[in-house]
C-alpha cells in the first residue's frame, strides 16, 4: 500500500516541478550565479560572485542577494555614576541576515511603491530586515523592549554597513557608487542591454559569512511585479580550513592540547635555534 | 659646609655623557652623536643588532607596502585565511604583532595579553578570537622566553612552582568570584576602579624609586671617580650611600611564618606560604579582571619578595607558560575562540622578540629594568584609565567574551 502511494507520487512531484518552472520561466528567465560554491581555502582573500539573468520587455530589475540568518551578541556602553563608560546593557540579536545587498535598474522609489518595498525585503535603509530581527535578553532569551530592539538591531546595521556587508540600495542612486562600499563594483546599478540581458557582480569580503546565500530578482513594469527568479548560492569552508576550522568546534579537546602543544614547542625550538650569545 | 669639600668640583656638574662613560669605564667608541646608541648596541650585541636591522627593513617594507609603492608589495601582502576567525589576514602584519609584544614580553616578564588583545583587534582580528587566541600565542612566548632567562640562569624553578599552587587555586576562585558577585550589580565598575588605582600605585612607586636609585647610583659613581682621583676624605660620603637599610616589622613578620623555604635562585629564605598566597591573590585579581597576572605579579616578587629583578622576571615567565596554557584551554573548550593559523603566526615574531627581549633584559641593570616596567604600568593604567573616561566612538559594539588572564 505504501509503496503504491509512494510510485503515484513520483510523476505527480516531477508534474508539479514542471508545471512550476514553466510558470517560473514565462515570468523571467533563470538566473546564472558563478560560482555556484565559494570555496574558502587557505589563500582565500575575498571573491567576486557574478549573477545574471534575462529582463522581460520593457521592465526594470532589482536583485537581492541575503547571506544567512545569524545571532549576534551586542552590548551598549553607558555611563556609570555620572563619571565612567563601562557596558550596561547585553543583547543577543536574532534573525538578522549577515548580509544584504540590493541592486536595481532604477532608483527603487520609482519602481516600487513603499509596501511593494517592504513585502520584497528592499526597502530604504533595510528597515524590513530591521523588523525581521529581534533582539534578546542574552542570560533569559526574553525579548528586550520595543526601543530597546530597535537600537541595538540599528546599531548591528550600521556597522554591517561600514564592513561593506550591507548596502542600502539609496546610497548607490543618490551618491554615486563612489560614495558606497565595494561590495558591489558595479555600483549596484544593473544596466540590461538591449536583449534585456544582465549581468551583476557582488565583491565577498575576506570574512564573508559562511552558508548558503539566496539570490532573488524581481522584474517590475509600470509600477508592477510581472516576473521574479530565485538562485543560491553557497560560501563554504574547503581543505585544512575546514578541516581545523570544524576540528576546533566538533574535538574542541584535542584541538586546544594541539594548539598549546604546537605553540609551546615552537617557542622552545625558536629558542634553541637562537644564538647562545649575542656574538661578541 | 665642610671646608675640606672641594670647591671647584661638584657631582651634578658631571654631564650624562660623562657618567655614562665613568659607568662603562670605556672610551667612546661610537662617534659622540651616535654615543646614545652605545648601550643599545651593547645590550643586543651583534646578532640582535642583525636581527633589530631586519625588523626596521621589514617596518620599512611594510610602510612601502601601504604607500603601494614597493616592489616587495607582493611579498608583503601574502595574506592567509584564518580557519577560526573566518578571516583573511596579512602575514606580515601578525608576525610584526607578535614580534613586538614578544620583546616587551621577554624583556619585562609581562604577559604582553594586554597589549596584544587590543593590538590584535586594531589589526582587524574578532574580538573573540583575540582573547583566545593570545593566551595560546603567550604560552609558547613565555616558555621561549623562559627557556631564554632559564639559560642566564634567571628563572627559580621551586619558587614558581610555589606561586603557581597558588595562582591556580587563586584562578578557581576568582572564577567562582566573579559569578556570585556579578549577580550584585556595579560589580565591574568597582573592580576596574580598583585595578586603575591599584596599577596607579604600583607603576608610580615603581618609577619613584627607580629614580631615586639612577640618582642614587650615579652619585656613588661620580663620587667613586672623585675618591679614585684623590679626594680621600670623599670615602665617608660613600660608606654612607651604601648602608643597607633597616628591615621592616612586616619582613619580620613574614619571618615568623611557618615552612621557611630556602630558595637559591632567588637568593631569598621566606615562608612557602608567603609566595603561595601571593599567587593566589594575584590568580583571584586575574580571573576577575580578565587581564595580566605579570602586571603585579612582577613587582610583587621584587619588592614584597624582595627579589633580584632579573630572577623576578624569568621567574614570572616560568609560570606564566602554565597559568597561560590553562585559560588557553578553557578558551579552546568553552567558546572554540583559539585560531591555530593566528596562533602560529603570532608565535613565529614573539619568540624571536622573546629571545631578543631576554637578551636585552640581561645586559640591563636591574634598575634600569625597573624603570621599563614601571612606565608599562603607568602606561596600561592610563589606556585603561581612558578607555574608562573617554566616551566610546559608537555606544553599541559586538560584545567581546569574558576570559583571559595571564
Amino acid at each position: 500500500m505504501r509503496v503504491v502511494v509512494a510510485l503515484a507520487a513520483i510523476p505527480l512531484t516531477a508534474l508539479l516541478a514542471v508545471t512550476w518552472t514553466t510558470a517560473r520561466a514565462d515570468e523571467g528567465s533563470e538566473l546564472v550565479v558563478s560560482p555556484e560554491t565559494v570555496e574558502i581555502g587557505l589563500g582565500f582573500s575575498g571573491a567576486d560572485v557574478t549573477i545574471g539573468g534575462t529582463t522581460p520587455e520593457g521592465a526594470d530589475i532589482v536583485l537581492v542577494v541575503e547571506g544567512p540568518l545569524d545571532s549576534v551578541k551586542m552590548r551598549k556602553m553607558g555611563k556609570v555614576m555620572g563619571l565612567l563608560w563601562m557596558t550596561v546593557e547585553q543583547a543577543e540579536v536574532e534573525d538578522m541576515p549577515a548580509f544584504h545587498i540590493v541592486g536595481s535598474s532604477e532608483p527603487i522609489e520609482s519602481l516600487l511603491s513603499r509596501e511593494q518595498q517592504v513585502r520584497l525585503g528592499v526597502s530604504p535603509e533595510s528597515s524590513d530586515i530591521l523588523d525581521r530581527a529581534e533582539a534578546v535578553d542574552p542570560d533569559d532569551g526574553s525579548p528586550l523592549s520595543e526601543e530597546e530592539q530597535t537600537e541595538f538591531v540599528t546599531a548591528l546595521r550600521d556597522k554591517y554597513i561600514r564592513e561593506g556587508r550591507y548596502t542600502p540600495w539609496r546610497c548607490y542612486h543618490e551618491a554615486g557608487a563612489a560614495e558606497c562600499d565595494t561590495a558591489t563594483p558595479s555600483g549596484g546599478i544593473i544596466r540590461p542591454d538591449d536583449d534585456g540581458h544582465w549581468e551583476t557582480s557582488i565583491s565577498l569580503p575576506s570574512d564573508a559569512p559562511l552558508g548558503e546565500y539566496s539570490v532573488e530578482a524581481y522584474y517590475v513594469r509600470d509600477g508592477q511585479e510581472v516576473g521574479a527568479a530565485s538562485t543560491t548560492f553557497n560560501v563554504e569552508k574547503v581543505g585544512v580550513v575546514d578541516a581545523l576550522g570544524s576540528m576546533a568546534e566538533d574535538r574542541a579537546p584535542l584541538y586546544g592540547a594541539m594548539v598549546l602543544a604546537i605553540a609551546i614547542v615552537m617557542g622552545l625550538t625558536i629558542g634553541f635555534v637562537f644564538p647562545r650569545r649575542g656574538s661578541h | 659646609m665642610s671646608s675640606t669639600r672641594p670647591p671647584a668640583i661638584e657631582t651634578d656638574e658631571l654631564t650624562r655623557d660623562d657618567q655614562a662613560l665613568i659607568q662603562e669605564g670605556v672610551a667612546p667608541t661610537l662617534p659622540r652623536g651616535l654615543r646614545v646608541l652605545q648601550p643599545v648596541a651593547q645590550a643586543l650585541g651583534l646578532g640582535g643588532v642583525a636581527l633589530l636591522a631586519g625588523a626596521i627593513v621589514a617596518l620599512v617594507v611594510l610602510v612601502g607596502a601601504a604607500v603601494g609603492t614597493s616592489p616587495l608589495t607582493d611579498v608583503v601582502t601574502v595574506a592567509v585565511y584564518l580557519p577560526v576567525a573566518d578571516k583573511s589576514m596579512t602575514v606580515v602584519t601578525v608576525v610584526g604583532a607578535g614580534f613586538a609584544v614578544g620583546i616587551l614580553s621577554g624583556m619585562t616578564g609581562v604577559g604582553g595579553g594586554f597589549l596584544m588583545t587590543p593590538l590584535l583587534m586594531m589589526i582587524g582580528v574578532p574580538s573573540t578570537v583575540a582573547v583566545g587566541t593570545d593566551s595560546t600565542q603567550i604560552a609558547g612566548t613565555a616558555a621561549s622566553g623562559a627557556q631564554a632567562h632559564s639559560r642566564l640562569g634567571n628563572v627559580d624553578v621551586k619558587l614558581g612552582v610555589t606561586i603557581l599552587v597558588g595562582s591556580l587555586i587563586g584562578g578557581t576562585i576568582g572564577v567562582q568570584v566573579v559569578r556570585i558577585l556579578s549577580a550584585a550589580g556595579n560589580f565591574d565598575f568597582w573592580v576596574r576602579v580598583i585595578y586603575v588605582l591599584m596599577l596607579g600605585s604600583v607603576g608610580g612607586l615603581m618609577l619613584r624609586e627607580s629614580v631615586r636609585t639612577w640618582i642614587r647610583s650615579s652619585r656613588t659613581r661620580a663620587i667613586q671617580t672623585l675618591v679614585d682621583e684623590g679626594f680621600e676624605d670623599l670615602k665617608v660620603k660613600l660608606v654612607e650611600e651604601e648602608k643597607p637599610k633597616e628591615e621592616g616589622t612586616f619582613r619580620r613578620f613574614v619571618t615568623r611564618l611557618p615552612l621557611q623555604t630556602e630558595y637559591k635562585k632567588a637568593g631569598i629564605r621566606v615562608s612557602a606560604l608567603f609566595p603561595c598566597g601571593m599567587g593566589l591573590g594575584i590568580g583571584v585579581l586575574a580571573a576577575i579582571m580578565g587581564v595580566g597576572g605579570g602586571f603585579i605579579m612582577v613587582p610583587s616578587m621584587i619588592y614584597v619578595l624582595g627579589m633580584p629583578t632579573h630572577v623576578a622576571v624569568g621567574t614570572d615567565l616560568f609560570q606564566m607558560v602554565f597559568t597561560s596554557s590553562n585559560v588557553a584551554f578553557q578558551q579552546a573548550i568553552t567558546n572554540h575562540n583559539v585560531d591555530i593559523l593566528l596562533a602560529v603566526l603570532l608565535m613565529v615574531g614573539a619568540a624571536v622578540g622573546a629571545q631578543i627581549g631576554a637578551r636585552l633584559s640581561g645586559r640591563l641593570e636591574g634598575h634600569q629594568l625597573r624603570t621599563i616596567l614601571g612606565v608599562i604600568v603607568v602606561i596600561v593604567m592610563v589606556m585603561l584609565l581612558f578607555d574608562l573616561l573617554l566616551e566610546p566612538s559608537s555606544l553599541f559594539g559586538v560584545a567581546p567574551v569574558s576570559g583571559g588572564g595571564h
